[in-house]
């Protein structure tokens, strides 16, 4: 019995060494040479140094941040109507829809809206405050961004208000809460893992957008995904590119313990 | 009734094309046990519901203390449940749980100490505060859900199944401390269960209700010795029910031979049903017995032989004997006249009531 299991777990056991350690290890590797080739730690002091790199962090982490925030902001309620509809399934199915597209062809998609000559212009215009510059706008880059991420903040925090028992609701209710008391001392508590793991799927993702912040921001925003780039592609110094990217990495695992499941030992305190 | 609390009035409730109740009257006087009591499915959740504010009525209204309540909300009713699958609030502590409702209402933390701890008392709690809902057996979480309700001091308290989960000798015992409870805070209780024992058991008032309608309403007593139909007859206990036909007023024929019994008001040749309890029939020999039957299987049940037995026409007797017998013995059975109750088809438990008033006022006068 227990041979078969190890057999069957050897494709999974693969995958993981050749597509996620054998990478982290070569990041890792990679980030300790200049672009000369010299094993150095001038990476990571001229990352912790300059400010340009600091700044580009600060911005990954704001940006992220105010995706995420506005991704919550829609999704939670759009959520909570969700698990009230009486044809949930059909509603998630479409709101799921939008994510199987590749996100180019849908970043291409809002080039044509946002252009001077597309859609929104056009109906800037018909409401007469004239054509406007949206593409390649900060707002743009958010709002674009917000769209993709939207369905995979909707999806946990969906299954979470769904499998909430509906009588805790009608508990709160008969002992006397109002709708909005309902919802923060029993239904937001109760989804609050729900929460959390929507904020995990938008915000790490967020931290390293590079695609969006060129073809939608027209690189008014530069976050460390942009740098990461251009270092592998442009000035080749791979070193610097690993540098950064051990540096997402790290942020990136902080996010995961920090936004997940802690095991509640005893009752908090009054 | 001078104090009725609560009040319904031509109350139904349509789900799509299924009619969950169907024309609901009732009223409840302050400070009572009420069960309702029927199989799965008849409706007595809904009726909670109704009730708590949940759910609207399709049709009816339902009044507290003499006011139309159809239009408040549940968090403005002086009513609380206890749930069937308890809904505790599985983020907070029994303690934070209990105090839910005093939170709410703004009560000072000192009160609500008190009260919350009082309340855990009550239920055999105490100590349990800081025990989280994971933590504690399902017996107790029902008792959680018990003090978290009583602790609001609300003027009805509504319980659906709270005893379903737990085991038989748990269940005796917790029977027992509701039934106290309810004396001791005066408030009153709606009960629901698809038990009859503990119906009988627990009550003041029952209803017994099936497929959405309420068929009969009374004391244990009433409902168990004078059953409207079938239905509640076979519902409340065990018993024998056999065709006959009413000869004359105190005269009716079971199997061809005719019996003396307790029943009045019919039409002359009516036919009707025939109800004999199990221990109301009693062993005795063939020469001295009112109907002949044959043993078919024996079970020794502790305090009581519970026989299995058919007469020639084919219909099966239970009986409940401190005497045994033997598994293929023909032997006698005797009944009172008392013993037999007879139903008619179809009657309405209004008329039923006016039936058996009319005659029962005859025998008081006999006397
Ligand atoms: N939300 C609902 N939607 C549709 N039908 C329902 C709903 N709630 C209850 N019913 C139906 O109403 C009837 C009575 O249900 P209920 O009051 O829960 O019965 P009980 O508590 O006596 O078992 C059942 O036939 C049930 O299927
Ligand atoms: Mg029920």
């Amino acid at each position: 019995m227990k041979k078969y299991n190890t057999f069957y777990s050897v494709p999974y056991v693969l995958w993981l060494l050749l597509f996620v350690i054998a990478p982290l290890v070569l990041i890792v590797y990679q980030s300790f040479f200049n672009i000369n080739g010299q094993l150095t730690l001038s990476n990571y002091r001229e990352y912790f140094g300059s400010g340009t790199y600091l700044r580009m962090t600060f911005n990954s982490i704001w940006y992220a941040f105010i995706i995420t925030a506005v991704t919550l902001l829609i999704s939670y309620p759009t959520a909570y109507w969700l698990s009230q509809t009486r044809h949930k399934q059909l509603w998630l199915l479409l709101i799921i829809l939008p994510t199987w597209i590749n996100l180019l062809l849908k970043a291409y998609a809002f080039i044509g809206i946002f252009s001077q000559a597309g859609a929104a212009n056009h109906f800037f215009e018909f409401i007469g405050i004239g054509p406007q510059q949206i593409l390649f706008t900060k707002g743009s880059f958010i709002l674009v961004a917000a769209y993709i991420e939207i369905p995979f903040m909707i999806l946990p925090i969906f299954n979470a208000i769904d499998e909430l028992n509906p009588s805790l609701v009608n508990a709160s209710r008969d002992l006397g809460a109002t709708n909005w008391q309902t919802f923060s001392k029993v239904i937001f508590p109760l989804t609050l893992d729900g929460v959390k793991a929507g904020v995990q799927a938008v915000f790490i993702p967020s931290l390293s957008l590079f695609m969006l912040t060129r073809l939608i921001g027209g690189n008014k925003v530069i976050t460390l995904g942009t740098a990461i780039e251009e270092h592998f592609l442009v000035t080749q110094n791979w070193g610097m590119g690993s540098t950064i990217g051990v540096v997402l990495i790290v942020a990136m695992v902080v996010i995961m313990f920090a936004t997940g499941e802690r095991k509640k030992k005893g009752g908090q305190r009054r | 009734m001078a104090n009725t609390i609560i009040k319904f009035s031509g109350v139904n409730k349509r789900y799509g094309d299924t009619m969950a109740l169907k024309q609901i009257d009732f009223e409840l006087e302050q400070g009572k046990f009420y069960t309702l009591l029927g199989p799965s499915g008849c409706g007595k959740t809904t009726i909670l519901r109704i009730l708590a504010g949940f759910t609207d009525a399709s049709a009816g209204t339902i009044e507290f203390e003499g006011k139309k309540i159809n239009d408040l909300p549940a968090n403005k009713r002086k009513i609380n449940t206890v749930f069937q699958d308890y809904a505790l609030f599985p983020h907070l502590n029994v303690y934070d749980n209990v105090a839910f409702g005093l939170v709410l209402k703004k009560t000072a933390k000192k009160v609500i100490h008190e009260k919350v701890i009082e309340a855990l008392r009550l239920v055999q709690l105490s100590g349990y505060e800081e025990r989280e809902i994971s933590e504690i057996s399902g017996g107790q979480q029902q008792r959680v859900a018990i003090a978290r309700a009583i602790v609001n001091e609300p003027e009805v308290l509504l319980l659906d199944e709270p005893l379903s989960a737990l085991d038989a000798k748990l269940r005796t015992a917790m029977q027992v401390e509701l039934r106290q409870l309810q004396q001791r805070l005066g408030i009153t209780f709606v009960f629901v269960t698809h038990d009859q024992g503990e119906a009988l058991a627990m009550s003041d008032e029952i209803f017994v209700m099936n497929a959405g309608e309420i068929l009969q309403q009374g004391a244990p007593v009433d409902i168990y010795d004078e059953p409207i139909n079938h239905f509640v007859a076979d519902f409340i206990g065990e018993s024998n029910i056999v065709k006959g036909r009413m000869l004359a007023d105190y005269q009716v024929e079971i199997l061809g031979h005719q019996f003396e019994c307790a029943d009045a008001g019919m039409r002359v040749n009516e036919p009707v049903e025939v109800v004999i309890r199990p221990e109301d029939l009693v062993l005795t020999t063939v020469d001295k017995a009112k109907l002949t039957v044959t043993v078919d299987t024996q079970v020794f049940r502790g305090d009581i032989y519970e026989i299995m037995s058919h007469d020639d026409a084919g219909n099966e007797w239970l009986i409940h004997s401190v005497r045994k017998t033997a598994v293929g013995q023909q032997v006698g059975i005797y009944f009172e006249p008392e013993d037999i109750h007879v139903m008619r088809f179809g009657e309405s438990e209004e008329d039923f009531d006016a039936r058996l008033e009319s005659y029962e006022d005859d025998a008081d006068e006999k006397v």
